[in-house]
């Protein structure tokens, strides 16, 4: 997936299309949007960044995972098999993104996994179909011919925490360095703590 | 466009290529729409395709496409209608989230009558027959005096059943509420061209000014036109110029950003317009074609305006007024983009003309790139239609002559001061006792059975406003409704959208249709004999035979099918004023007339707001702007939309709250100034509700927002509609049927971040004495901490 950062207006359309698309409960997410402001009045800068899990090409989650519950699917996507999941949370604390999260219904560990059914079926996720501004792109990287082969080809991309060697499958175009580098989740927008204010 | 298409040819593969090359002439959309029939969405589990039905999304003014997704009879998801002009397959978070207002489990599924007293609260559910019974009851008296029932309703003009109801009555009382949803705007473009509204070609331009209007964050076709202004400014290299009073998300897509001081938007634009006038940059033969005066004497009335005067009022450097004019005049095309809190003041339908301005002058009017006329159908009321009774003091306010039908809060007052003597009052989708400036007087005189002897609300929720009436007549949600839809288009190409039910009517609740049916044929006296449809659908055809393409592509069946409707061929047809615009001189009315005759400035003007001038060290603006989560009254009731924004602490630059001893978090009280009333339109201070006088949040520091503005957002802290839109835990054990819904269970917000309050509960009532829109903009305000 690419998320184009000079086309992100920051709606929240992703985040309630994840909750939707993937029945995830309230209390927790699986894609949502970071929001940080930067800067002195009157140059003050607003930014956001959709967060949402990369499945890894080189996941750590998977690795540490006892049952076999996570893996990854031979076209990349990493998974949890509900049935194999003991909620021992290994994974959720080896994951550098904090992307997981546990269902408080079903106790077990869920995550994004790119929308596999809809993708299974030939759809795009449901973050990317629901984009207002196409802001979002998924596809395969194999084929050189698809848009996001192309975008990738002819963008600078960042990814998150590329130090840990992840690998992870989520670039961003034009994503901000600091946005990128802080470790707040910043979920909710506007209510206390939604804003990481940073004054540099 | 380009996206689009780029996408969609991704799907469909080297086949659909050729085809595409075949049926090139038709619009880029109609040939991605003939590809894409199918599900767009399957079950988790089994990757089945789950059935679907198009329809149209009301969660705000947009009327974007849906497809909602049925399993098991059960609403499942809601996605972006691909095949829909506007919002093409996306949906903002708010369209998504509608299924959790058809399933919230506080809805209201069978009629109510109140036991108590007004407001207590206390209802016996009666039979629809009884309900219809009551009604008529009530409303029969009132045959030879039918002015006396008052429809009030949001979006009158899109209301076309609900003034059908009224005027089949014979009442001419069917208001809407356009004063407080920026009416100043519609009439302003109404005054200059002929036509209410406008659409800035922000994907074809090259370069945007923006002056108060943030619309990637709230704008009345917000994802179709935040797809466009996208494409302006990414895929077009457009260069955006925001002049705003905080840092908005359009900001944050802008080139430069310009903080201005509050209410001074139209001494900006006009020294803007000075600047070009005088460097030459206009275009003369443009002028001399289409505006009623002459280049000479636009110059000669914007001489006033030097770029310094507009810096020392405004607070923008002279220098930045100077170089972005002309940067703007020799950019082609150009657009200006102006809304939301431009409108929003005494002076609002003055700030859009000075705006509009900046387009006359240089040609940029209905061009490809520049400010266009609004593209959107005319659908009217079926045969046969009641007569259109004659205005009434209560409709048309003698004060506002240029506010029709549309001025909601000089109506409350004319009740108010027993000028109206009101004999039912029918409200339906409008929830005042939250929407309005000082709600806390509406729901007074709500309460006050002398004044509202008969209050029934047409709603599927328990709202602010519901609560306050005698019988709740509980309409389906849009999710299970019918009704046309006709927007302006952001493509520039109009279209027509049906509402159809992607699930039938829940329990007891009925579709608007059928209750104003029943209604009529229940109270009679004439008013039956056009409510004789044999149904809905018969209804909707009665409405749509005129439009001759849609009914050579199939009527309403083809409408069922896809949800939405446009002739594939057209293209957007700029120039589209050619014999001239729809005003008393045929052409740009920079100097109306009918301005002039009202007693109002004729040519665009800079009044100043009398309460800025010379505020205290310790008084500051109020501003409250609109989100992409929430909707006004609309959506609280929606958790995934909570779960986001729930509350809204007071936005203050860290200086100023440095200045008032305020920390980031800490608990402030937001209290009106006196000062306030001293606006364009003056208030008595005095006179006003003492209650509602104060509120209390907490600070949210940023510096994001200019020194002497403090802003809140819109759509959070109810009151009432329901345990969900106050973020409260529903349990799992509580017996709610279908609605039965587990994560009721889990909201958090109310306990960790409170729930926000209503901002507007502050605001009194004041009007744009010109185009009678509130001035929401023009509310001072200290700010102080409160000591624990």
């Amino acid at each position: 997936m690419v998320i184009d950062m000079r086309r992100c207006i920051g709606c929240h359309a992703c985040t309630v299309a994840c909750k939707a698309e993937m029945a995830v409960p309230l209390q927790v997410n699986a894609t949502w949007v970071k929001i940080v402001e930067k800067g002195p009045y009157p140059s003050a800068r607003r930014f956001y960044l959709p967060r949402l899990c990369n499945n890894c090409t080189n996941p750590i989650c998977v690795r540490n995972c006892p049952t076999q519950a996570s893996y990854k699917r031979d076209d990349g996507i990493v998974v949890v098999d509900p049935h194999r999941c003991i909620c021992c949370k290994y994974c959720i604390a080896s994951c550098p993104y904090d992307v997981r999260y546990v269902n408080p219904f079903k106790e077990i560990v869920e995550k994004c996994y790119f929308c596999q059914h809809r993708v299974d079926a030939g759809l795009e996720p449901a973050c990317v179909e629901s984009c207002p501004t196409r802001a979002m792109v998924f596809g395969d990287r194999n084929d050189d011919k698809s848009e996001i082969s192309q975008l990738l080809a002819s963008n600078a991309t960042t990814v998150l925490k590329k130090e840990m060697e992840t690998e992870p499958n989520v670039y961003y175009i034009a994503g901000d360095e600091t946005a990128m580098s802080n470790d707040e989740k910043g979920i909710n927008y506007r209510a206390e703590g939604a804003f990481i204010n940073l004054r540099l | 466009m380009r996206s689009i298409t780029r996408r969609d040819f991704l799907k469909i593969g080297a086949a659909g290529t050729a085809l595409l090359a075949i049926e090139s002439q038709l619009h880029p959309i109609a040939q991605a729409m003939e590809m894409m029939d199918g599900g767009r969405s399957v079950n988790r589990v089994s990757g089945l395709p789950r059935s679907f039905l198009p329809s149209t999304c009301t969660q705000c003014p947009a009327g974007c496409g849906i497809i909602g997704y049925v399993e098991e009879s059960k609403l499942v998801k809601i996605g972006g209608n691909p095949k829909h002009l506007s919002n093409q397959s996306a949906l903002c978070a708010r369209g998504q989230a509608g299924i959790n207002a058809l399933y919230d489990p506080d809805r209201i599924l069978t009629p109510l009558k109140r036991v108590g007293g007004r407001g207590e609260n206390r209802w016996a559910k009666i039979k629809w027959d009884q309900a219809y019974e009551e009604v008529a009851k009530a409303m029969q008296p009132l045959k030879s005096q039918p002015g006396r029932f008052v429809y009030m309703t949001e979006d009158l003009g899109h209301d076309t059943l609900g003034k059908r109801f009224a005027y089949s009555f014979g009442s001419g009382n069917a208001l809407g509420a356009a004063s407080i949803f920026g009416g100043n705007k519609q009439v302003a473009t109404q005054l200059t061209w002929g036509a209410a509204g406008d659409m800035p070609d922000v994907a074809n331009t090259k370069y945007i000014l923006v002056f108060g209007a943030n619309p990637l964050e709230s704008h009345p076709q917000f994802v179709g036109f935040a797809r466009r202004l996208i494409e302006g400014v990414q895929d077009n290299q457009a260069k955006m110029v925001v002049f705003d009073v905080r840092l908005t998300n359009t900001s944050t897509r802008a080139n430069e950003v310009y903080y201005v001081n509050p209410g001074t938007y139209a001494i900006v634009a006009l020294a803007m317009a000075n600047v070009i006038m005088q460097e030459g940059l206009h275009n003369a033969a443009f002028i001399d074609q289409w505006a009623n005066i002459s280049s000479g004497d636009i110059a000669a009335h914007l001489s006033q305006f030097t770029p310094e005067k507009a810096a020392a009022a405004s607070g923008v450097d002279a220098a930045a007024i100077r170089r972005v004019a002309t940067e703007f005049a020799s950019t082609s095309p150009a657009t200006t983009l102006s809304d939301g809190l431009v409108s929003v003041h005494g002076n609002g339908t003055q700030n859009e003309r000075a705006v509009m301005l900046l387009n006359i002058i240089t040609g940029n009017i209905d061009n490809r790139g520049g400010l266009c006329l609004p593209r959107e159908f005319n659908l009217p009321d079926a045969d046969p239609a009641p007569a259109v009774p004659a205005p009434t003091p209560l409709s048309n306010p003698a004060d506002l002559p240029l506010a029709s039908q549309q001025a909601i809060d000089r109506s409350w007052q004319l009740i108010r001061d027993r000028k109206h003597r009101v004999g039912v009052l029918m409200t339906r989708s409008y929830n005042p006792v939250y929407s309005d400036p000082d709600g806390g007087g509406v729901a007074d005189l709500l309460k006050d059975d002398t004044m509202v002897p008969i209050h029934v609300a047409v709603s599927p929720f328990m709202t602010e406003t519901a609560a306050l009436a005698d019988i709740v007549l509980p309409e389906t949600t849009y999710l299970e409704g019918w009704d046309l839809e006709v927007r302006p288009s952001p493509e520039l190409v109009p279209f027509i959208s049906l509402r159809q039910p992607v699930v039938p009517p829940l329990k007891d609740a009925r579709p608007f249709f059928e209750i104003a049916t029943s209604l009529a044929n229940t109270i009679k006296g004439g008013m039956e004999q056009y409510f004789g449809f044999k149904s809905v659908e018969d209804y909707l055809k009665g409405r749509i035979q005129n439009v001759g393409g849609l009914a050579a592509a199939g009527g309403l069946d083809y409408l069922k099918q896809h949800g939405v409707w446009f002739n594939p061929r057209s293209k957007p047809d700029y120039g589209s004023f050619g014999g001239g615009f729809s005003t008393p001189s045929g052409k740009l009315e920079v100097y109306s007339s009918v301005l002039k005759d009202k007693g109002f400035s004729p040519l665009p003007d800079y009044e100043p707001v009398p309460a800025f001038s010379s505020l205290s060290k310790d008084e500051l603006v109020l501003t409250i702007f609109d989100t992409a989560i929430q909707t006004d009254a609309k959506t609280a009731n929606c958790m995934w939309l909570d779960e986001i924004l729930h509350n809204n602490p007071v936005w203050i630059n860290p200086a100023t709250a440095e200045q008032l001893g305020i920390k980031d978090g800490d608990k402030v009280r937001v209290v009106r100034a006196a000062r306030t009333g001293q606006g364009i339109s003056p208030v008595d201070d005095s006179q006003l509700n003492p209650r509602a006088r104060s509120l209390e949040t907490t600070a949210f520091l940023t510096e994001g927002i200019h020194p002497r503005v403090v802003a809140m957002a819109n759509g959070v802290g109810h009151t009432g509609f329901g345990r969900i839109a106050q973020g409260e835990k529903i349990s799992k054990d509580e017996e709610s049927g279908a609605l039965k819904n587990p994560n009721t269970e889990l909201v958090w917000w109310r306990e960790k971040d409170g729930i926000g309050t209503n901002p507007k509960t502050i605001v009194p009532a004041m009007a744009d004495p010109v185009g009678g829109g509130q001035a929401w903009g023009d509310v001072v305000v200290t700010v102080g901490k409160i000591k624990e």
